[in-house]
């Protein structure tokens, strides 16, 4: 813009200012929209306060608790009541989207967290090896559960966003404003997932079915972000009397893929075990069975779930863990495909 | 000097407010009156915005700048008759520093293969193409047209006018020296109101469809050939509304600063010949290239017009990048362009054929502009010319990639653009002026209401930055 002088007296540019004040306005209706009316993130506002009623009941009434988070994986495979009523393992599902980034998934769970708790980290493999990035989600969520600061100052190093970085965050973006108009032309829910597939523990299910495919493809190398966060997690954990792990979440494998995709596995969970142990689990991520799985291929269906959770729950029983030298044997005798029963 | 990042803006404003709060005090004292406060301010906002972008980007502009003048004074000093013969000389010193980060690495390892590991991993200084070609027309212009070398001051905000210094458009002395030379920051709300259009406009272009675009672009494929058209046409699509973008945002914030810049892009997907499409795309370089390369080499009245415009487009493809890829590119281009000149006295096509025509070469030529490995070039250059690529099994692996939700997300990108596209091509036809319509205020107001729906989080770069 022209910088003012004193001689001239001009009319004033109505149309840039206009044009101007359109932004604005357009830009604050977006943030409204974008925290109060987007279905997607209403959606997991409304299970992030399932979840943090579930926490604060397990508090109250049964002191220490165990505390699992992750990804959507996390959230559709772990039944904190069933933990409950049959191993009397009061447990919290703290699963969000793994599209809302490591740091707001880890973030989101520490205000939650006492001493004599035990935090199961199991955030997906994917998330681990790419670098760290506050996804637009990521940003949103916190902003909608008025909590900035998971996105602005989080515990454990980069990325922080800045406040610029969060206004441009807070719009819908492309790929989610045509979705949500074809949705809405076509008479359909806004959101794949619903307020009553949450459980009052925070478990997620579903009724959408979804041809699977897999497994997932990503790395075999935690990024920078990922080692700083396990280091900084571990640290955090240990000051305040924290039982930590990590436990691998099941993915859909085809048969003739077990083999790749377990030693890819190990190749993480070996890196993963030099900040935080690993939870024992024999499917080394693996579960050959397509009728586990309901829209990807880490969302599992209600028995599936249920054996996991079964399993989950002995494995934090016995605080059965990996050593790393288990899983360097494991690297070069590999365990055949896993058909869960039904 | 990235448009589409809140940086850029907010360094500007900090800049702006700067000169604001100075020009009170300082522009009475006698050496800064009769607007030398205002051009000395204009050329250090402009070394500042530079500054903030590079610091190597910053010491080549200068050095490519200053050592222009410095030159062109010393040849100036010469008796007419010997003037030329100094020309080349500093011709070749002024673009010394662009083929050393641009050309040193293909020239010298990739075509002599002497690898030479130093320059491999050269970092193009941002905007190099744009400005040692803009200094190269000063000199040119300045000796051929006897033109007088202007003040030092004057001379160094043609050269480094802010808007137009990373991506052009590449300006001649004629056009922007003598608004140089009367430059005033004044208060002018017809220029702001007008520019303002513009940079919504162009803002709109790049971040609502090109860094939209962009996300959907997958060059993966070699043998399917519904991809790699598909990949060719959303990239064509992107790279148009990335440096038009690019572009209409100079131009607006020149016409804020009261500087009327070369519209550098006239809808070239609403052209109906190729020789058409390069009046609309790229216009400054196309007339760069007319000026002193066409024409000196004898341009389209002599016998060899046909060779003449071919050396254009592949030295105009060689600019673009250094690579093989590039030269491939200019090559379609220049042969599309002899067989356009050769055929259109002959044939005249109605124009929806020819239309289609044109864009078929163009977005056929993309694939040499993006690929960059030359074997895969070639192999997905012959798959869009084999019968076979084009079977149902093809077919299925598209319709399978591409009937999802991101299908679906793509489609109505590619819509919208569609919508854009229609309304320049009616602006064209019933105005014969470019963007007529998406310029109107309602519509602006409607572009800035899409540009912050639609803007992905993040930015992409400037395609053109690399060049």
């Amino acid at each position: 813009m022209a910088s003012s002088t004193s001689h001239s007296n001009s009319r004033f540019p109505t149309r840039a200012a206009a044009l101007l004040l359109t932004a604005v306005v357009v830009w604050g209706l977006s943030i409204v929209y974008t925290l109060y009316g987007n279905p997607e993130v209403r959606n997991w506002v409304m299970g992030g306060k399932i979840k943090i009623q579930w926490a604060e009941k397990m508090t109250r009434e049964h002191g220490s608790k165990i505390l699992v988070y992750g990804g959507s994986s996390c959230s559709f495979s772990i039944d904190g009541e069933r933990m409950l009523d049959r191993f009397g393992l009061p447990t919290i599902n703290f699963g969000r989207g793994a599209d809302m980034g490591p740091t707001v998934l880890t973030e989101s769970v520490l205000d939650y967290i006492r001493p004599g708790d035990t935090l199961i980290v199991a955030i997906e493999p994917g998330l681990l090896t790419q670098s760290f990035d506050v996804p637009a989600l990521g940003v949103q969520f916190s902003y909608a559960m008025h909590h900035p600061e998971w996105v602005r100052h989080p515990h454990f190093g980069e990325p922080r966003v800045s406040w610029f970085q969060a206004l441009a965050a807070l719009r819908p973006g492309g790929f989610h404003t045509f979705m949500v108009a074809g949705r809405f032309a076509s008479g359909r829910p806004l959101f794949r997932y619903q307020a009553s597939d949450y459980h009052a523990s925070g478990w997620e299910q579903t009724e959408v079915r979804v041809k699977v495919t897999g497994p997932a493809d990503y790395g075999t190398h935690l990024s920078d972000n990922a080692r700083a966060l396990l280091r900084g997690l571990s640290a955090w954990c240990a000051e305040r009397h924290v039982r930590i792990a990590y436990s691998l979440p099941w993915c859909y494998t085809p048969p003739d893929q077990v083999k790749s995709f377990q030693e890819r596995n190990i190749a993480i969970l070996l890196q993963v075990n030099e900040f935080i142990p690993v939870l024992r689990d024999a499917h080394l991520g693996v579960d050959t069975n397509l009728e586990d799985f309901a829209d990807t291929q880490f969302h599992l269906v209600g028995p599936a779930a249920a054996l996991r959770t079964d399993e989950f729950a002995g494995q934090i029983k016995s605080w059965e863990l990996w050593t790393a030298t288990e899983l360097r044997q494991r690297e070069t005798r590999f365990v055949s495909a896993v058909n869960l029963p039904q | 000097m990235n448009f589409a990042e809140a940086r850029f803006w907010g360094l500007l404003l900090v800049g702006l407010m700067v000169i604001v709060l100075l020009r009170p005090l300082l522009r009475h004292i006698p050496a800064l009156k009769d607007g030398v406060f205002d051009k000395l301010a204009l050329f250090s906002l402009g070394l500042f915005l530079l500054l903030c972008v590079s610091r190597v980007t910053f010491v080549i502009f200068l050095v490519v700048a200053v050592g222009s003048y410095v030159g062109l004074k010393w040849v100036l000093q010469h008796e007419e008759g010997r003037r030329r013969r100094y020309l080349f000389a500093l011709i070749p010193l002024q673009l010394l520093p662009l083929a050393y980060y641009k050309y040193a690495n293909f020239g010298l390892n990739e075509v002599l293969g002497l690898d030479l590991p130093t320059l491999r991993n050269l970092i193009i200084p941002v905007g190099i193409s744009f400005y040692s070609f803009q200094k190269v027309a000063f000199v040119v212009d300045t000796l051929v047209f006897k033109q007088p070398l202007p003040r030092f001051l004057d001379y160094l905000n043609f050269a480094g006018f802010f808007p137009q210094i990373v991506a052009g458009p590449i300006e001649r002395r004629k056009d922007l020296l003598p608004q140089m030379e009367q430059f005033r920051f004044r208060w002018s709300a017809e220029n702001l109101n007008e520019g303002a259009s513009w940079i919504a406009l162009g803002l709109f272009l790049k971040l609502a469809l090109a860094d939209n675009l962009a996300g959907f672009f997958d060059g993966a494929s070699v043998s399917n050939a519904y991809l790699i058209w598909l990949n060719n046409l959303i990239f064509g699509l992107r790279i148009y509304y990335d440096f038009a973008g690019y572009s209409l945002v100079a131009l607006g914030l020149g016409r804020c600063l009261g500087v009327r810049l070369t519209l550098n892009f006239r809808s070239p997907y609403c052209s109906t010949s190729m020789t058409e499409f390069w009046r609309r795309w790229h216009i400054t370089l196309s007339q760069w290239f007319r000026d002193y390369l066409y024409i000196p080499l004898g341009g389209g009245r002599v016998r060899w017009w046909a060779f003449n415009l071919a050396v254009v487009f592949v030295v105009s493809g060689f600019w673009h990048g250094a690579g093989w890829n590039f030269i491939l590119w200019g090559s379609i281009h220049g042969v599309a362009l002899i067989v356009n000149r050769l055929y259109s006295a002959k044939w005249t096509l109605p124009a929806f054929p020819a239309w289609v025509l044109t864009m078929l070469v163009s977005f056929c030529a993309w694939l040499g502009f993006y690929e960059t490995r030359t074997p895969v070039l070639l192999l997905k250059m012959k798959s869009l010319f084999t019968p076979g690529a084009y079977n149902l099994a093809q077919w299925h692996e598209f319709a399978a990639r591409y009937l999802s939700s991101s299908g679906y997300v793509l489609c109505c990108f590619l819509m919208l653009t569609g919508v854009i596209l229609f309304f320049e091509w009616l602006s064209v036809a019933r105005h014969d002026s470019p963007y007529y319509y998406l310029r109107q205020p309602a519509a602006v107001a409607a572009l800035i209401l899409l540009t912050v729906l639609l803007a992905p989080e993040k930015s992409n770069g400037f395609i053109y930055f690399a060049f």
